[in-house]
């Protein structure tokens, strides 16, 4: 703007053009925001499946006596979420999504030696997974125990 | 503008010409403003879906009839978009709006069974279309499918992924 106050065309020109491209900018960035957050609960979804079969097939394999300690996270991202571990799958559900992951076929049983077709993990819980002989065949017994 | 006031003539003549090239200029960069925007949400929705697909996570609905139905889908896999491009297929009276067609190509070589490269691009297709209905917020005018998908001139359909 010069003295008297008149504003140069450039700078309408110039206004006019933010003007127009602003509101895009922020439709397509509420977009990928929304994205980016669905993208970050699949990974961490994933992820957690994937850790908890391959700690599944790491107790299983290593015989008779091994035992992994687990910590569940409180969250996915935020959101509540139900994980299941199943004789062959670990399967989680959250925000209206669902997805597993493959392990070694076992056979489950609790802490007080019942057997169990699933075994629910639950959301900020320590569990401990160990292998042990029931009738000359090798077990996972999946017991909750107290935080470490 | 003189010490009277007063403008040249030819200063309001360059002055209105600007104005009316400006406004032509500015509806023809609205129009392609528009477009740029809808074809960035539909590959936002593309990497969405095509996300879903690579890590296996899908609504619940779908996660149950894919046990059924095609449990190789339960395990993940290489999805990857390589390509979105769009036809402009003009004026529409029934929408009033111009329709554009686009069509996606996308990878998956670990898939090999056409009916579960069509659940692939189904999820695909649809994250397309639901990016764009969020981005100009006119879900309310479509149906759960976002088929087709509205920004305010113009809609979209689209065409089964194309897989290579």
């Amino acid at each position: 703007m010069d003295i008297k106050g008149v504003v140069s065309i450039d700078f309408i020109f110039a206004s006019l053009m933010i003007l127009i491209i602003i509101p895009s900018v922020v439709s397509i960035a509420e977009v990928r925001m929304g994205t980016s957050e669905s993208v970050e609960q699949i990974v961490i979804a994933r992820t957690l499946t994937e850790n908890i079969a391959e700690t599944i097939d790491t107790v299983y394999s290593g015989g008779e006596g091994c035992y992994i300690i687990l910590q569940m996270p409180p969250k996915i991202a935020d959101n509540n979420y139900t994980l299941t571990v199943h004789p062959t799958e670990v399967v989680i559900v959250f925000n209206g999504k669902m997805g597993s992951s493959h392990h070694n076929q076992i056979r489950l049983y609790d802490n007080y030696g019942r057997y169990r077709s699933k075994f629910p993990l639950e959301p900020g819980g320590y569990y401990n997974i160990s292998n042990v002989k029931i009738d000359d065949a090798n077990v996972l017994i999946i017991k909750k125990i107290r935080k470490i | 503008m003189d010490q009277r006031g007063i403008y040249a003539l030819e200063y309001i003549l360059l002055i209105g010409m600007g104005i009316l090239i400006s406004t032509i200029f500015f509806y023809g960069v609205y129009d392609i403003k528009e477009l740029n925007t809808c074809m960035a949400a539909a590959r936002n929705g593309a990497t969405e879906g095509a996300l879903m697909d690579s890590y296996a996570i899908y609504p619940t609905e779908q996660y149950q009839y894919y046990t059924k139905r095609y449990p190789r889908l339960k395990s993940g896999s290489k999805v990857v978009i390589l390509e979105i491009r769009y036809e402009n297929q003009g004026f529409n009276a029934a929408y009033n709006k111009t329709k554009i067609q686009f069509e996606i190509v996308a990878s998956a070589p670990s898939i090999k069974h056409a009916d579960e490269r069509n659940c692939l691009g189904d999820r695909i297709n649809y994250y397309a279309r639901k990016a764009i209905c969020e981005a100009y917020n006119t879900q309310n005018l479509t149906n759960v499918y976002c088929n087709p998908a509205f920004s305010d001139r113009y809609f979209f359909t689209n065409l089964d992924v194309k897989w290579v």
